[in-house]
């Protein structure tokens, strides 16, 4: 990665996270409106987290996924008769990586749709769900 | 290890993990466990699908595959397999089809199949070298 990848991936970064300090800073007023505020921070997060935990997983499938096919590539490439070998191998390796990045959407699914803590922090807060 | 043994081994893993999972946590979580194991079983045979097809192809059959541009369409392949898969996983936990616990157990079975068939190939090459480590081709009496 050169160093102006590395500058571009910084930026986006730093700009996402002052967009999510943006988002989270805004204060209702009232002891209803602070507990609304409450509850939208913490969907909020949860969101966020989503986002950025299924970002993350697919950043390291793709790099992973990438790396191993370049090298079956190559290999094929010098040794064409072994093609059948690498193949099957390469397709445990990208099996492997890819149930990691589907683990990662799972995950990402619950925390949005099927959160088992949702229910008893909105009732903590004071909401009927 | 050809990639026929490992489909077969996938779903022979699949049963085997549905029945357990019948057994030990009742229908609601096998069902959860067949439907992730299906989904990952079908994924992996797609998978493997497309990357033989492109792989192992004759020199002449290559240059014929580059020239009429059908490139694009394994990256199309892949995208739509990935697709299908997100959204039937969207729609299986927005609307809580089936157990999540079992989801999560199934869409392992084909991890689990890798790993166990990787552990019974390290098995026999060890099994292997302490046969042929007994330092003579002749038999021990």
């Amino acid at each position: 990665m050169s160093r102006k990848q590395w500058m571009v991936t910084g930026m986006t970064l730093l700009l996402t996270l002052l967009y999510c300090s943006l988002a989270m800073a805004a204060e209702a007023k009232g002891a209803d409106a602070a507990t609304g505020a409450s509850l939208a921070r913490f969907f909020s997060a949860t969101v966020i987290a989503a986002g950025i935990g299924i970002g993350i997983a697919a950043f390291g499938t793709g790099i992973g996924q990438g790396i191993a096919i370049q090298r079956a590539v190559e290999g094929i490439a010098r040794n064409p008769e072994a093609s059948g070998k690498i193949t099957v191998t390469m397709l445990i390796g990208l099996a492997m990586i890819e149930s990691l990045c589907i683990y990662a959407l799972v995950v990402a699914l619950i925390i949005l749709y099927a959160y088992p803590m949702a229910k008893p922090i909105a009732t903590a807060l004071g909401f009927q769900m | 290890m050809s990639p026929r043994h490992l489909k077969v081994a996938t779903w022979i893993m699949l049963a085997a993990l549905t029945l357990i999972g019948w057994l030990w946590q009742g229908g609601d979580f096998a069902l959860g466990i067949l439907v992730g194991g299906v989904l990952t079983a079908v994924n992996f045979h797609v998978l493997a699908h497309v990357l033989t097809g492109t792989l192992n192809r004759p020199g002449g059959e290559v240059q014929k595959w580059e020239v009429s541009g059908r490139q694009g369409m394994l990256f199309l392949k892949n995208i739509i397999r990935l697709t299908i898969m997100a959204m039937i996983l969207y729609m299986v936990v927005k609307y809580s089809l089936v157990n999540i616990w079992g989801l999560v157990v199934g869409l392992s079975s084909v991890v689990l199949t890798l790993i166990l068939l990787g552990i019974n190939e390290i098995r026999k090459l060890y099994l292997k070298e302490a046969i042929a480590g007994n330092g003579t081709s002749n038999s021990i009496s």
